[in-house]
């Protein structure tokens, strides 16, 4: 029993090592390829950590040549358009300012139904707000709206609206993140300020400090609600 | 040079490695076991007392080699394969001592058999790869 627990630590170990080398994609964006070899590397943990008689290395051999074989692949993609487009395919126009066009739904093998899934779920509910539908290399549609139904924008409006920033988390679960702080160039002085204003004694019972680059802060007590404070001085 | 770059070139080298290393030393481990058989094949073929001191030290020194090489083949060969292997080669002690010919010579032919197969399963071949 011990040898499997071990040899499942050594497998796992391993796998969520391939995983990282192969990127951060979520199985919705995953290239054709990419999901096939995830199928396959977890059919491949499997066997030498369940399979006593099998040796590790059988497992870990096969495992390590496909990241190989994956990185090149996508190192060849990279640089040939034609390569890449022989292992994930093009995206292809589904729906043009003429309709749906029929040639294109054929070929990706779906059908109206599937196309009107797809365009539902990218928020389209009628065909005449579309001028463009693309169906994406990973199976994904993106449409383009009509200049009648595209959303209005502060541009549009001639809005001058503040540049958003995104907020730098300087306390999570009681634990300074002294990297984020340099980031947005606050000492310990001033997430005691802050403690302070908001009543809170020790670091250890924030729950979470966030700070943006306009100098909002978002602080919240373990267990309590949480507060807001606006224009704090943040140094740059 | 990128991570993922140098951990890619790092995982090459290491599975070049372990190519070199499975080839060589199951050749070498698996040829010792063969040369051993096939040096106690030739021995009995025209005797019928498979008792003999002389036949006894060679088995002796089959089952020696085997336990030595056993760990190592273990990162390599299945280990039923293995133990298969294992299984004869006690069999064959077995044989020896009580002076069982006819079984004696079948099992050695078993043995040599196992380490012919093993070394056409593990090398690289047409066969192999279709």
């Amino acid at each position: 029993m011990l040898t499997i627990i071990i040899r499942a630590l050594v497998i796992y170990i391993l796998v969520l090592f391939v995983f990282r080398l192969m990127g951060k994609r979520q199985i919705g964006q995953m290239q054709p390829f990419e999901l096939v070899l995830t199928l396959i590397i977890a059919d491949l943990a499997t066997i030498p950590m369940a399979e006593l008689s099998v040796p590790v290395l059988h497992g870990i051999i096969p495992l390590l040549t496909l990241v190989v074989a994956h990185y090149f692949l996508t190192l060849i993609s990279k640089h040939s358009t034609k390569f890449g487009y022989f292992i994930s395919g093009k995206p292809i126009i589904v729906i043009n300012p003429k309709g749906i066009d029929e040639k294109a739904l054929h070929s990706l093998n779906i059908t109206i139904d599937d196309l009107f899934e797809a365009i539902r779920g990218a928020g389209y509910f009628n065909l005449e707000e579309i001028q463009y539908a693309i169906m994406e290399t990973n199976g994904t549609v993106n449409v383009l709206p009509k200049s009648a139904f595209s959303p209005v924008v502060n541009k549009d409006l001639k809005l001058k609206v503040e540049e958003t920033s995104i907020p730098v988390t300087l306390v999570s679960e009681g634990k300074l993140m002294k990297d984020n702080m340099n980031l947005a160039g606050v000492d310990t002085p001033f997430i005691n300020k802050i403690m302070k204003k908001a009543g809170i004694e020790k670091i250890s019972k924030i729950l979470i400090l966030t700070i943006n680059k306009s100098g909002t802060i978002y602080i919240q007590e373990k267990n309590k609600t949480s507060k807001t404070f606006e224009n704090t001085e943040v140094k740059s | 040079m990128s991570k993922s770059f140098i951990s890619v070139i790092i995982i090459i080298a290491l599975l070049t490695l372990a190519c070199v290393w499975e080839q060589i030393s199951v050749e070498h481990y698996l040829n010792d076991i063969y040369n051993q058989a096939l040096a106690i094949e030739n021995y009995v073929d025209d005797k019928t007392d498979v008792n003999a001191p002389e036949l006894k030290k060679m088995v002796n020194l089959l089952d020696a080699s085997w336990d030595k090489h056993e760990e190592m083949l273990c990162f390599l060969i299945n280990h039923k394969d293995i133990a298969d292997m294992a299984t004869e080669i006690s069999r064959l002690k077995s044989y020896s001592k009580t002076n069982q010919e006819e079984d004696f010579k079948a099992t050695i032919k078993v043995i040599i058999h196992y380490t012919t197969a093993y070394r056409h399963v593990m090398g690289i071949s047409l066969q192999n790869l279709i």
